[in-house]
């Protein structure tokens, strides 16, 4: 009778979340902007838009938790996972159906440019060290008809794909129990990588390719293994480098993991011994000889080799090469006037999947090792080697907080860390639960639904750029792209010096291939724009007022300026005013406008 | 209870997919290529009659050397062949290729072992079943209503500009002369899709001291002209602004502006 209920309320979850995505549809459609800069894409859509999508989400949840542990019915929780990957692959096609011209205001455009020397020359330009993903998106555009910069905008979302493809695939590989496989997937396909998941980054491809890698690698460990296993491990493996360099460094240290998982095992069931060090070194060697023999000889090719290694170094031997992310967050802490409220907020929104992972993981190793004690299991899950690579991916995050390693963005190493936990905690909860007595299994229950309900919303409410991130969006519009091709098109021969108010240099990627704009920034050095004065020179002292600009000739404000200085970490160097005090600055005419661009020319006296 | 292998979900993507528009078919047939076919042949020839060891997860071990195969074939394209010709044609080569060898081992194997028509597991379809299946096909369609509105609409804005003396951003009047008229070269690049009617007025202060008529501008289509201002006083730094309205279009849709010095008649004939 309670499973006829549980069973009936799961299907009921079902539905009612699968007919939500009907109002979803209809409102959304009703919601399209115009294709003009909009500072916060959570504001285009109604509440009752954005409440119907937690509510699938949730449903979606519910259902999958549901199956899997009050029902326990092979794959049904399929459904729940369809529910939450259908969800989260609409919120990643905005910026398409949205008309974008890009979604990303700095690398993503150097991606782009990157793809269509690709996609016109049919060759990847001789210094980009990742070609692979732009090989993919060149080779999409070509074979779908469409061009590169569409190819681009819809590339997340079957990355997207690809990464679900690749999670079940890894998660089919750990666990042989269909339901350890179901909250693996579910907790995998949540939008909890931030910003790289709804841009173009090669940095969050390599996260979903490596659980493919992951997947091969586990199926060469098993049993059945066979040579054919170890080729397919070979290709992947060879191909892993010229992803992200940073995906490199994740499959080493997983390899690795592995290996100490091994060694660990054997101590336990004190079977320790030279055969078995050797034996489990064995199993390694091969792996991680090619994956790091062919990512030392390609990047080793590049200047940025070079440069990558003595930003470690610098970073963390000598001064801070840069601003760290504490730095950043500080000053925009300091302009909430330290209000806590506003500090916590901006914490759950920026750090939310981040910190409800950590602390599930924190309660799955607790509880797992708790339970094997008390039961002298000795015998681990395979993936709890995971952990390894798990925390030293927290600890370079939390490093990165205060110490700027490469890129200040923690979220670079919390996505790599984050990618693992699922595939960690999800056994040790199946463990905890069916072990546990009632109360023990409702507490495990309670957890993960509030945790996992959690970790969809803010990760939701922080996949774009906005004011709930005390950012503004980075959509590069259309009008914004009409307005940097402008310049190009009716610019002065002469050699003064173009402005903006944040300094841009990869913005001019966006009007070409990659070999054509880095020629024309090596014959015409002004295109690497310069940062305008602070608060364009309106504050100071009187005597410097208007000179602190050299050698003006262009002024180039977006609609992503006045949005990024109006909440953003770059306020503190313009504010709005500013921006409305420019229109009455008779240093410069106002010469273009195309609604997201102004073009200001230098006044000349 | 109904059971069958995969026409349902075939039949229903396949109804979807024509109902849908040419840049969807496109769309779904470049990911297929990009990301499924290569990786399913290429799994096929390599596991030729032990394909059974991974039937339970061909669909995503084919989606994922898919992407290492599209990957190594590029790589080794672009760095052995070149420009020469498109990646694409080694792509379609090696598609062919694998196909080649998969229907030689099929031929080889025999009727008996085949096994790519099994991929698809097998569904039992109950009364729930039948309420999902008909949800789907309602959430689908107003998917199709949504994405077919995305799909007709385009972004919409306007250009608007002026240019300086030699028809570039440079060389604008800093200097004019009381009551002589100026010319200024005015564009605007209509991407409102649709035809715009457009007038373009030069204030200063709020008096009118140019301005053009009512003018039409194609989709996607750029017109340039000339308009005339006088200045009827003068005075240093006056501003002017120049405003572009259209119909239907809120006022002042585009927004310029110029910094000149008005010298007096008498000044400049001194």
């Amino acid at each position: 009778m309670r499973s006829k209920f549980i069973i009936g309320l799961s299907e009921t979850l079902l539905l009612i979340g699968l007919l939500s995505f009907v109002p979803l549809f209809f409102i959304a459609g009703e919601s399209l902007g115009n294709g003009m800069y909009v500072a916060n894409i959570y504001e285009g859509f109604t509440p009752i838009f954005w409440g119907l999508y937690v509510f699938i989400g949730f449903c979606g949840i519910a259902r999958v938790l549901l199956d899997i542990f009050l029902i326990g019915d092979g794959y049904r929780w399929l459904w729940g996972t369809f529910l939450l990957v259908g969800l989260t692959a609409f919120f990643l096609s905005f910026p398409f159906f949205q008309d974008y011209a890009f979604h990303g205001q700095y690398d993503n455009v150097i991606h782009y440019s990157y793809t269509l020397e690709i996609y016109e020359y049919g060759r990847p330009y001789i210094d980009d060290f990742y070609p692979v993903t732009h090989i993919w998106a060149s080779i999409l555009a070509s074979l779908a008809g469409m061009s590169a910069q569409e190819s681009v905008l819809v590339f997340p979302i079957f990355m997207y794909f690809m990464g679900v493809s690749n999670a079940f695939l890894f998660a089919w590989m750990i666990s042989d129990r269909p339901e350890v496989r179901g909250l693996i997937v579910t907790m995998s396909v949540l939008p909890v990588f931030t910003f790289y998941q709804s841009m173009f980054y090669p940095l969050q491809i390599a996260i979903f390719y490596l659980w493919f890698f992951a997947a091969i690698f586990m199926r060469t460990r098993s049993e059945t293994s066979n040579l054919k296993n170890a080729i397919l491990l070979v290709l992947v493996l060879i191909l892993l480098p010229f992803i992200h360099p940073l995906g490199v460094i994740a499959a080493l240290i997983f390899i690795l993991s592995y290996f100490f998982l091994e060694l660990f095992s054997s101590i336990l069931k004190k079977q320790f011994n030279r055969m078995s060090f050797f034996s489990s070194l064995d199993k390694i060697i091969a792996p991680f000889a090619i994956i790091f023999v062919s990512w030392f000889t390609w990047f080793s090719s590049f200047n940025v080799f070079g440069v990558t290694l003595n930003r470690i170094y610098q970073s963390l031997f000598n001064e801070l090469s840069g601003q760290s992310f504490a730095m950043r967050y500080t000053s925009v802490i300091d302009r909430s006037n330290r209000d806590i409220i506003e500090i916590l907020r901006l914490t759950v929104f920026v750090h939310g999947p981040a910190l409800i992972f950590g602390i599930l993981l924190l309660i799955a190793t607790f509880g797992y090792v708790i339970k094997k004690a008390i039961e002298r299991d000795t015998n681990l899950d395979t993936s709890s080697f995971l952990v390894l690579g798990i925390v030293f991916f927290y600890g370079m995050a939390t490093l990165s907080l205060v110490v700027d390693v490469i890129a200040s963005f923690p979220h670079r190493y919390y996505n790599y860390a984050i990618a693992f936990v699922p595939v960690f905690i999800a056994p040790c909860f199946f463990y905890i639960y069916h072990h546990s007595k009632r109360i023990g299994r409702v507490f495990t229950f309670v957890i993960l639904i509030i945790a996992i309900t959690g970790a969809f919303g803010t990760g939701t409410f922080n996949l774009f750029f906005s004011e709930i991130v005390r950012s503004s969006n980075h959509q590069f519009s259309s009008a914004q792209l009409h307005g940097y091709q402008f310049l190009m098109d009716f610019t002065s021969g002469s050699s003064g010096y173009i402005y903006s108010p944040i300094r841009q240099t990869r913005e001019v990627f966006a009007l070409g291939p990659f070999s054509d704009q880095i020629k024309m920034l090596q014959t015409t050095p002004r295109w690497r724009v310069n940062n305008a004065p602070e608060h364009f020179g309106f504050l100071g002292e009187p005597d410097s007022f208007g000179r602190r600009f050299y050698n003006p000739e262009y002024l180039i404000v977006t609609a992503y300026d006045i949005g990024m200085h109006s909440v953003g970490p770059q306020q503190a160097r313009f504010s709005p005013d500013d921006f409305t005090l420019l229109e009455f600055d008779g240093r410069w005419h106002k010469v273009y406008d195309s609604g997201d661009l102004t073009l200001r020319v230098w006044r000349e006296e | 209870m109904l059971e069958r292998k995969s026409g349902f979900a075939d039949l229903l993507s396949f109804l979807i997919i024509f109902l849908l528009s040419l840049t969807f078919q496109n769309l779904l047939f470049g990911i297929v290529i990009l990301f499924f076919i290569p990786g399913y042949l290429f799994l096929q020839v390599m596991y030729k009659d032990e394909l059974k060891s991974v039937l339970s997860i061909i669909f995503p071990l084919s989606i994922g050397m898919s992407a290492v195969v599209v990957g190594i074939v590029g790589l080794l394209h672009f760095y052995f062949i070149g420009e020469r010709f498109s990646v694409l044609i080694s792509l379609w080569v090696v598609i062919g290729l694998l196909g080649v060898l998969v229907f030689i081992q099929r031929v080889h194997l025999g009727e008996t072992k085949r096994i790519g028509n099994s991929i698809f597991p097998k569904i039992s379809i109950g009364a729930w079943g039948i309420v999902k299946v008909i949800s789907l096909i309602v959430v689908f369609i107003s998917f199709g209503y949504y994405y077919w509105l995305t799909i007709s609409q385009q972004p919409e804005f306007t250009e608007f500009y002026i240019l300086g003396a030699d028809g570039l951003s440079t060389g604008y009047p800093t200097e004019v002369t009381e009551n002589s008229p100026i010319n200024i070269t005015v564009g605007v690049v209509n991407h409102e899709g649709k035809i715009q009617n457009y007038s373009i007025v030069g204030l200063v202060g709020d008096e009118p001291i140019g301005a053009l008529y009512p003018f039409e501008v194609p989709d996607n289509e750029r017109r340039e002209g000339e308009i005339t201002l006088v200045f009827p006083r003068a005075g240093d730094n006056q501003r002017v602004d120049i405003l572009l309205g259209g119909d239907g279009l809120e006022y002042p849709y585009r927004h310029l502006t110029l910094w000149v010095n008005v010298l007096g008649e008498d000044q400049e004939s001194n």
